[in-house]
């Protein structure tokens, strides 16, 4: 496709928000290898150019520079909600100063730019209603027509974010109400990766398994944790307990689901050099505390990042102990419950421990049939690896709302907040109960 | 104060020409790290990793600043 000088740049949003980067070149009719993911390539030092063709997952849009021809086709096509032109956006500046004076700029400069603003601003409107209207049609037929011809608008059913169990058992539906969803907080997943999916937005990624360049996930581990992180308040699929965290995809186990603890550790450094708040490692082994990751985590608990290890699965085996690196100090040891509160009888528990005194459970979360997401879609699965991304999502939380506190402060207070169970206290199966992110982030 | 892992240690013993993956602590001055055999994690400090002979780990066991030698062990999912 030829792209004239006179040509601009479009956001094309797709009717069906969940359409992927296939779908979407299917609809631009352009060949799959010319578009790419937006959200990886506008979070690097890349310059756009004028051929570039973005697609945002997870938003259902993509950008791309169009001729006025292009423009009428795809309005036309019901496939695509809305064509707009990709606008420079400014902050919103206080109501008694309606538009921002910018001072590189003159005075009939600062005028086109807030008309065109304006304008955007009224065709994106418009462009909705139109949408809206024209769906109500559809489902309400000849209702709606009269219903709009008398001015009335009919009712229109939006579907609603469907709430996991686990999601609600954890009261993070409560914190968001208050405005706490994680936002601008960084969580590493350190894991097999995380693919792309309709229901996530990835930050970043990096891959430290030996030949492997991509972040991506080849086995549907660590996507599945990130997405009982942070999967996206949207009408589809799940919800993770942060849906406004910053998700980063760090890839330290192959797609074989194993990896070495030299892999681990760097990604533990990538996670410290890149200012990650929290992160979430839903990997271990059953084996004793380790100095090298006792030694990493202190250094990166230092440099203010959480880190939450799953507890490990080995309950009633001849180890069932709090496994490594779940078990170094200065870890958030998380052990599984299902949804009746009970303790999985795979979760590790701080019994009987190598050395004594190690690291127990800190506290529990749910990992018994979590619903979230894998490559392509949605799968049920038990461990305490799903346990421990509740948790890493309820620090996510924490932080947002306590943004100087300590990894310690923030440990202590899930712990503090959680709510009891088994014998009453702390007690090494589950450590101080089941986190609680409502009561966390008051 | 024993610094090798009991089970590496055991290997080391029972195959002195045999290769082992280690991750190594201790604050060693960047030459000698080199001189190990070893390599430093980029990003955190006085941890290093390298694949060392048997004979060889135990050598660098009675290094002073050498504080605990470990096996470079697989983790998997849980």
């Amino acid at each position: 496709m030829t792209k004239k000088q006179t040509e601009k740049r479009y956001i094309i949003t797709f009717t069906d928000s969940t359409t992927d980067q296939h779908a979407a070149a299917e609809i631009l009719e352009i060949s799959k290898d010319s578009i790419q993911d937006g959200v990886s390539l506008l979070a690097t030092d890349a310059v756009l150019t004028p051929t570039d063709v973005l697609h945002f997952e997870g938003l259902g849009a993509a950008s791309l520079t169009l001729s006025a021809t292009d423009v009428d086709r795809y309005k036309n096509d019901k496939r695509v909600l809305a064509v707009e032109e990709d606008l420079e956006m400014h902050f919103l500046h206080d109501e008694s100063e309606p538009w921002q004076k910018n001072p590189f700029i003159d005075a009939s400069q600062q005028d086109l730019l807030a008309q065109s603003y304006q304008r955007g601003y009224q065709q994106g409107i418009s462009d909705f209603y139109q949408k809206i209207l024209a769906d109500a049609k559809t489902l309400h037929g000849s209702a709606a027509t009269s219903a709009s011809a008398t001015g009335l608008i009919p009712p229109i059913i939006f579907t609603s974010q469907p709430i996991p169990w686990n999601i609600t058992l954890v009261n993070a539906p409560q914190a968001w109400a208050r405005g706490y969803r994680g936002n601008g907080v960084k969580v590493a997943v350190l894991d097999t990766g995380i693919a792309a999916h309709a229901d996530l937005v990835i930050s970043g990624g990096v891959s430290f398994v030996p030949g492997v360049v991509s972040s991506n996930d080849g086995h549907g581990h660590g996507t599945h944790c990130a997405g009982v992180i942070g999967a996206r308040n949207n009408t589809i699929g799940v919800v993770g307990v942060a849906p406004l965290a910053s998700l980063y995809a760090v890839k330290v186990l192959s797609d074989a689901g194993s990896g070495q603890t030299s892999w681990i550790l760097a990604g533990m450094a990538w996670a410290r050099q890149n200012g990650m708040n929290v992160i979430s490692m839903s990997l271990g082994s059953p084996s004793c505390q380790s100095v090298a990751y006792t030694n990493a985590i202190a250094q990166l608990n230092a440099a203010g990042v959480t880190v939450v290890c799953a507890a490990g699965n080995s309950g009633g085996t001849t180890f069932p102990c709090v496994g490594s690196p779940a078990n170094s100090p200065g870890t958030i040891a998380v052990a599984a419950v299902d949804a009746n509160k009970v303790k999985a009888s795979f979760s590790s528990s701080g019994t009987t421990c190598c050395p004594p005194g190690a690291n127990p459970v800190s506290i529990s979360a749910p990992g018994v049939s979590i619903n979230s997401t894998v490559p392509g879609g949605y799968k049920l699965m038990s461990g305490t690896s799903m346990a421990c991304p509740h948790v890493a999502g309820a620090a996510a939380l924490v932080k947002q709302r306590f943004p100087t506190f300590t990894p310690a402060q923030i440990k202590a207070r899930l712990m503090a907040s959680a709510s009891d169970l088994g014998t009453p206290g702390n007690d090494p199966f589950y450590g101080a109960g089941l986190v609680n992110c409502n009561l966390a982030t008051l | 104060m024993n610094k090798i892992q009991n089970t590496l240690k055991d290997q080391c013993l029972a195959d002195l020409k045999k290769p082992f993956k280690i991750i190594v602590t201790g604050a060693i001055a960047p030459e000698q790290v080199a001189q190990m055999g070893l390599h430093a994690t980029a990003g955190l400090d006085n941890i290093y990793s390298g694949s060392l002979l048997g004979e060889d780990i135990l050598a660098i066991a009675g290094h002073e600043a050498v504080d605990s030698i470990e096996s470079d062990g697989e983790m998997g999912i849980l």
